[in-house]
């Protein structure tokens, strides 16, 4: 029974080529899209999950208070560490890490770039799992001259050779002796890594003492607890052992939590800064999708099957009457789409395996073939067919297998099943409600970020682009700089002008009594910075030519003149924690940060000492030369540092990484849904022409002209996609409205977008099912009488 | 066997009802072969269709074996169509993607009879009806004969106690009906119930009984000797 319905499946199956392939290509497609989303699912939910620890290895999240608001952060203070070991016991393991600065590693003349390079206490490798090929995790560290490369890294210094007991110089001022080598951590982690070296000793090296106080939030703290430790006590303990950090006690006491390592990736949303991050929501929203393009498919063939029944209703009625149940001619069906989604995953696993490079373009996620391959796809696969066959399967073979006999020894034609239209109409309409909101959606992501690509941010970042470096004498490297011929200008700062971090407050000003609390961002930068970028004064002027000229002098932004209350604010004083300094131009706003957020109060000044971040201006188009310029000059003052450089624009596209991705992503599955949803109306399409072949024989015979056929046989299907479009666009409204408001600065929800992308939607329908029936109405009318 | 009290069949169209069967009394024993004539349209399939539970009468009684059909559930009816009753179409009714032997094979398929065992049942059947050499073809490969013979032989491999058929005849040559109605003759010796219908005056001799449908009542229902007689 099982292998002949196998047998009459595949039968079946090659004797209705044409819905056979048209099926194959929309289950196939969707398959895969589905197969892919799953896997980036998959593997975004997958974060962290390799450590033996999960369970009880928790990270410190501490909230503390800055200037007013309140934020979370992955940072603690160093002497939290000794304190939790000491005074709580349900604690096992407690351990620092912290990043260096542009890590450069050297060895003979070999400089690398290791920018994952931690500060940690040993402890660390007991509470995540590092796999060590070469040393002792517990005695790898014991020594502070050691360090701890990837087998990645080390490869790339010493080849073949074997690397340990080697010696190796860190950023010119430590020499260390490799003492272990671990796997390169798998890119599901929270935390990749480059080197480790032991915290104790040479944390001096990089962290001043101020910055190893508990004033000071700059060391991620990592720990296990027992067994049945209750996790949220243990929080509150460790909130105890924060001193009290402000005169206003309880206001500004920081406290923390504890956050599962396992659960970093995902939800730790929370925290703005720190380690890589993932969206649920988006996760939430692919998920959607890929059921989404599943249902599509899946309709498709419900419906290509059930609108062709009239050609089956024969053989079940006939089967029924030699005997065949219910329930058996079920599984006969049902066998049928199992055959057809078992060929459709493979063909799934295999475009997939061609699709990966492009995915990998779009979504940033790298899958080897291994990965297409592996156990877990192959489940992913399974689970997918099996949807698949809930969905497509089930219902045709209910339907089908539900012809009473006597329907078909009469012949008196099918009505009974033509009578469930009804639902096949649904089903197209389902189809194109998601599918036309999928597209409206598209459109309104695209041209949002196409707004925020074109905006003015109230500065010039065209043909400049930014190095830092770790340069003691920032104006001589300046200097230098600006007698290259390839390059126009230079200007400096301490942070990058496309996403200002820093700020302080505290502040006290002209007008206002006692400190205050509001936050100003703040950047710190030279004379020729507003020359450099076009920044537009509103009032006053810029800093003058000589620092040392203009030491205490202020300049703000509107936003801050307003925050600060000043109406006239040139000329103001402005008391910074006990330095008195005047404020000497107003400029005007400029998008200092993403488009997420409002233009906030920023201050320019230009008291610091260090100027990490320089920016190069390329003489006209030729960036190359400027490029080669600036890397010359800066091997010379910094021989052991790795230039590193990257242009604003691709700064600020950074800023909208991930939204571009999701964006892609989207797009494509939108295409991909609106592709298989004609695939679907193309199929019944053909089917209604195919079934009225005659009837369109004899209208033309009687003088119907070719358009008024293609009318017939088209206006059902528009009226039907019409009907979707209606239902799709305050569908996609609501998704926008909601997707925008995470945009401070947005586009509107214009209505000709709706309608020119409702257009779009009827335009594509309307030309699939247009195209099937001009054929059906060019055909020779004598010939389709004839044939009967 | 059967037993037909004052069975009632109408269709409804509109507010109109339109009577095929107005009150039909009929009794059929087990063994006998009876044929059914009436003009076309006198109700005569819809008749057969309702013996063989592929229709349902609007009013009466009908039972089958002592059994009140009217109460049967779908699963009752496929058991039923299984063990107890075949059938042959004028449109033979073969199964367009299955060849001649798996037309024969389906009803052991759904019997749940293993492949072991289906074998010798078909083998025999295509022998006996001298259809070996089609066995691999497919309908439309077919003569209307051979078809009838597959309709046939589909119909009694499962040796069904009745044998319903519609004008079995109707769309062969001659010659070709002798040779099924000789079939259904040698079937009612070995001990079938058959019923017939058919507009042949000469196929309705192969029988044991005659009834005439007529407005929907049974117009005449007398053995074939008698008819014979009176002729
Ligand atoms: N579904 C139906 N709706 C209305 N009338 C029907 C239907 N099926 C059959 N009939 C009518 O019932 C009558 C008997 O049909 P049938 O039993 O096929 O006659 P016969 O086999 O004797 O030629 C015919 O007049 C036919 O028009
Ligand atoms: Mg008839």
């Amino acid at each position: 029974m099982f292998l002949k319905n196998i047998k009459y499946a595949f039968r079946n199956l090659k004797r209705d080529k044409f819905y056979t392939v048209l099926n194959g290509i929309g289950l196939t497609i969707g398959m895969t899209v589905a197969l892919l989303i799953f896997m980036w699912i998959q593997d975004e939910v997958s974060y962290d999950n390799y450590h033996s620890q999960n369970g009880q290895n928790y990270l410190v999240v501490a909230n503390t208070s800055f200037g007013g608001e309140r934020t979370w952060g992955v940072r603690t203070p160093a002497p939290l560490q000794f304190a939790i070991k000491e005074q709580i016991p349900e604690v096992q393991k407690v351990a620092r890490t912290s990043g260096l600065w542009k890590p450069v590693l050297k060895y003979e003349n070999f400089v690398l770039s290791v920018n994952k390079t931690f500060l940690v206490d040993a402890e660390l490798f007991q509470i995540l799992d590092f796999e060590f090929l070469q040393g002792d995790p517990n005695t790898a560290l014991s020594n502070p001259n050691s360090i701890i490369l990837t087998d990645e890294n080390a490869h790339k210094i010493f080849g073949n050779e074997n690397p340990m007991g080697k010696t190796v110089k860190l950023d010119d001022k430590l020499d260390l002796k490799i003492t272990g080598i671990i796997k390169s951590p798998p890119s599901n982690t929270h935390l990749p890594v480059d080197c480790f070296i032991p915290f104790e000793n040479n944390v001096n090296q990089y962290y001043s003492e101020n910055s190893m106080s508990w004033r000071s939030f700059n060391f991620s703290t990592y720990l296990t607890l027992r067994p049945n430790t209750d996790v949220e006590k243990i929080g509150k303990k460790i909130t105890t052992l924060f001193p009290i950090l402000e005169s206003e006690a309880e206001k500004n006491r920081s406290y923390a939590e504890l956050h599962p390592v396992r659960d970093i990736y995902l939800g730790l949303g929370k925290v703005k800064f720190g380690f890589p991050k993932g969206d649920p929501v988006t996760i939430k929203l692919f998920g959607w999708i890929a059921f989404i393009i599943l249902l599509i498919a899946s309709i498709n063939y419900i419906n290509l099957t059930t609108a062709r029944a009239a050609h089956r209703a024969k053989s079940i009625g006939i089967k029924k009457i030699v005997g065949a149940s219910r329930s058996q001619l079920i599984g006969q069906h049902v066998m049928e789409t199992v055959c057809m989604v078992v060929i459709c995953s493979w063909g799934a696993l295999l475009l997939t395996q061609f699709g990966l490079p492009f995915f990998k373009e779009t979504s940033g996620k790298e899958f080897t073939t291994q990965t297409v391959f592996s156990q877990t796809t192959i489940g992913l696969i399974g689970l997918l067919a099996l949807i698949t066959i809930l969905l497509s399967g089930i219902q045709p073979a209910f339907q089908l297998s539900a012809f009473r006999p006597v329907q078909v020894l009469k012949g008196s034609g099918f009505k009974g099943i033509d009578g469930k239209s009804g639902l096949r109409k649904f089903l197209v309409i389902t189809q194109f409600v998601s599918s036309a909101a999928l597209i409206i959606c598209t459109v309104f992501m695209l041209r949002q970020m196409d707004f925020i690509q074109s905006k003015k941010l109230g500065y010039q970042k065209e043909h400049i682009f930014k190095f830092t470096h770790n340069v003691e004498s920032t104006q001589r490297l300046k200097t230098a700089l600006e007698k290259e011929p390839a390059i126009k200008d230079v200007a400096i700062s301490d942070q990058s002008i496309v996403s200002i971090t820093n700020s302080i407050s505290g502040i006290r000003w002209e007008g206002v009594d006692g400190r205050q609390d509001l936050q100003l961002f703040s950047m710190h930068t030279g004379s020729n910075m507003k020359d450099f970028f076009g920044l537009e004064m509103k009032n006053g002027r810029w800093f003058n030519r000589s620092a040392n000229l203009d030491s205490m002098s202020f300049i703000l932004n509107e936003s801050a003149a307003k925050a600060m209350n000043l109406d006239q604010p040139v000329g103001k004083w402005i008391d910074m924690w006990g330095e008195r300094g005047t404020i000497v131009g107003l400029v005007k706003d400029f998008h200092f940060q993403s488009f997420h957020s409002e233009i906030k109060p920023l201050i320019f000044r230009q008291t610091a000492d260090w100027f990490p971040t320089m920016y190069v201006k390329t003489k006209g188009d030729d960036a190359a030369i400027a490029i080669a310029a600036v890397e010359k000059v800066f091997k010379q003052h910094s021989p052991n540092e790795v230039f590193k450089y990257e242009f604003l624009d691709e700064t600020f596209n950074n800023l909208y990484k991930s939204e571009m991705k999701t964006g892609n992503m989207f797009s494509l599955f939108s295409l991909i849904a609106m592709i298989i949803s004609c695939l679907g109306i193309f199929g019944l399409a053909t089917y209604t022409a195919e079934k009225r072949f005659k009837e369109i024989g004899i209208r033309k015979v009687l003088g119907a002209s070719a358009l008024s056929i293609v009318n017939l046989l088209s206006k059902d299907f528009l009226k039907l996609v019409f009907i979707a479009l209606i239902i799709a666009i305050p569908l996609a409204w609501y998704f926008m409205k909601n997707w925008l408001n995470n945009f401070a600065f947005h586009i509107n929800l214009d209505w000709w977008v709706f309608a020119v992308a409702g257009l779009i939607a009827i335009g594509i329908a309307l030309a699939t099912v247009v195209f099937q029936s001009a054929r059906a109405a060019m055909s020779d009318p004598v010939e389709s009488i004839r044939s009967e | 066997m059967i037993q037909l009290r004052n069975l009632e069949r109408y269709y409804k169209s509109g507010f109109q009802k339109s009577w095929v069967l107005k009150g039909i009394n009929l009794d059929v024993k087990q063994g006998e072969f009876i044929t059914i004539m009436g003009d076309s349209g006198a109700g005569k399939s819809t008749l057969l269709q309702i013996i063989g539970m592929l229709d349902a009468a609007n009013k009466g009684e009908y039972n089958f074996f002592d059994e009140e059909v009217h109460r049967f559930n779908e699963k009752k009816r496929t058991e039923l169509y299984k063990h107890y009753i075949g059938f042959v179409f004028q449109a033979y009714h073969l199964i367009d993607d299955l060849t001649v032997y798996e037309n024969i094979e389906t009803p052991l398929i759904y019997r749940g009879i293993k492949s072991k065992e289906r074998k010798p049942m078909v083998a025999e059947l295509l022998d006996r009806f001298n259809i070996v050499a089609k066995k691999d073809l497919f309908p439309d490969q077919l003569s209307g004969g051979q078809q009838q013979l597959v309709g046939l032989a589909r119909a009694i491999i499962g040796k069904p106690k009745l044998l319903l058929a519609d004008e079995p005849t109707g769309n062969l040559h001659t010659k070709q009906g002798e040779e099924i109605m000789q079939l259904f003759k040698e079937l009612h010796n070995e001990g079938m119930t058959i019923i017939q219908v058919t507009h042949s005056e000469k196929n309705a001799q192969y029988g044991d009984r005659i009834v005439h449908l007529e407005d929907g009542y049974v117009r005449e229902d007398k053995n074939v000797n008698e008819l014979l007689e009176r002729n």
